[in-house]
């Protein structure tokens, strides 16, 4: 059965047409907003999967599943066949509808087995903070 | 089936009839007993120590100043490797990339094409995009909360900051 060499949550990926290079693109931790409920634009889960003996005539179901603040759970499946050593799903998910502070938790799932996780927190941000945000810069000190 | 299929006639006479090293990975590669050790050794459970066993047993052959009369075995094994994948796939094409003897003149040069395309192979990609909900429209009446998204246990933001 194939082997979970990793499972992160970012906010851009970017796959290297040359050299096949993955970089991945601001770590999600943390999400505050001013108000709830709110969007969180874009994620994206990388699983990096590396093949086992008889992994090559095998199909896989690679499936996000994430679990928002208010218990809602949304699932989306890869489907994925070994056509080299190692294999990475690269699942984009657009438009996460944030409606209260608490923990967003990815989970990766292969063939319906739960495998990893990994979870964001969602915090509310004091509007005080940003009406005392001074707008000009700080002058030097002398 | 074993790894001795690389040792064929038909193989020696492909390696010894093609020039450069480009074309030749690319007729072994079509070649049946290439891709049958090649399926093999993916589902051998102990395929290090058959590889290891192969190299060595023939590498008691190996005679200064005489051509390396397995050359076409380890040329073809340089390619049935390519795509496997295992440590010793990549020691063995590494090393014999490495090689640079007058006994062996282009396995070297086959393994490095090897390693080239196995570094190409070695990870595919399945991506994928999926929607949750529509994104808010740039002219929506209302105002969207600001987000801030951040990474880091560390993250000190500029608000902090300028309070201190």
């Amino acid at each position: 059965m194939a082997r979970l060499e990793f499972f992160v949550v970012s906010e851009s990926v970017s796959v290297d047409q040359q050299t096949n290079r993955l970089s991945l693109f601001n770590i999600i931790e943390q999400v505050a907003s001013t108000k709830f409920p709110s969007v969180l634009p874009a994620a994206v889960a990388v699983s990096m999967w590396m093949a086992e003996a008889g992994d090559d005539v095998r199909d896989f179901q690679c499936t996000l599943r994430f679990t928002l603040p208010n218990g809602n759970r949304h699932e989306f499946a890869s489907n994925f066949k070994f056509r080299a050593r190692r294999h990475r799903v690269i699942q984009r998910v657009e438009g996460f509808p944030l409606n209260e502070p608490g923990v967003l938790r990815f989970e990766v799932l292969l063939n319906g087995e739960y495998v990893a996780s990994h979870e964001v927190d969602i915090s509310r941000i004091d509007t005080k903070d940003q009406e005392t945000t001074p707008d000009k810069k700080p002058t030097p000190e002398t | 089936m074993s790894l001795f299929e690389l040792d064929s006639e038909e193989i020696a006479q492909v390696v010894f009839t093609v020039a450069t090293p480009k074309a030749l990975c690319a007729i072994l590669r079509t070649q049946r007993d290439v891709k049958s050790v090649r399926q093999y050794l993916w589902e051998s459970t102990d395929a290090r120590r058959e590889i290891e066993e192969f190299i060595r047993e023939r590498l008691i052959a190996l005679r200064p100043k005489t051509y390396f009369p397995h050359e076409p075995a380890f040329c073809a094994l340089a390619v049935a490797l390519e795509s496997l994948p295992t440590p010793a796939a990549e020691v063995f094409l590494s090393e014999l990339s490495a090689l640079q003897i007058a006994e062996m003149p282009l396995s070297s040069r086959v393994a490095s094409q090897c390693l080239q395309r196995r570094w190409e192979l070695v990870t595919s990609n399945t991506p994928a995009v999926f929607k949750v909900a529509p994104l808010p429209q740039p002219n929506a009446p209302s105002q969207p909360p600001y987000l801030r998204i951040s990474a880091g246990v560390s993250y000190a933001p500029p608000i902090l900051k300028d309070a201190a």
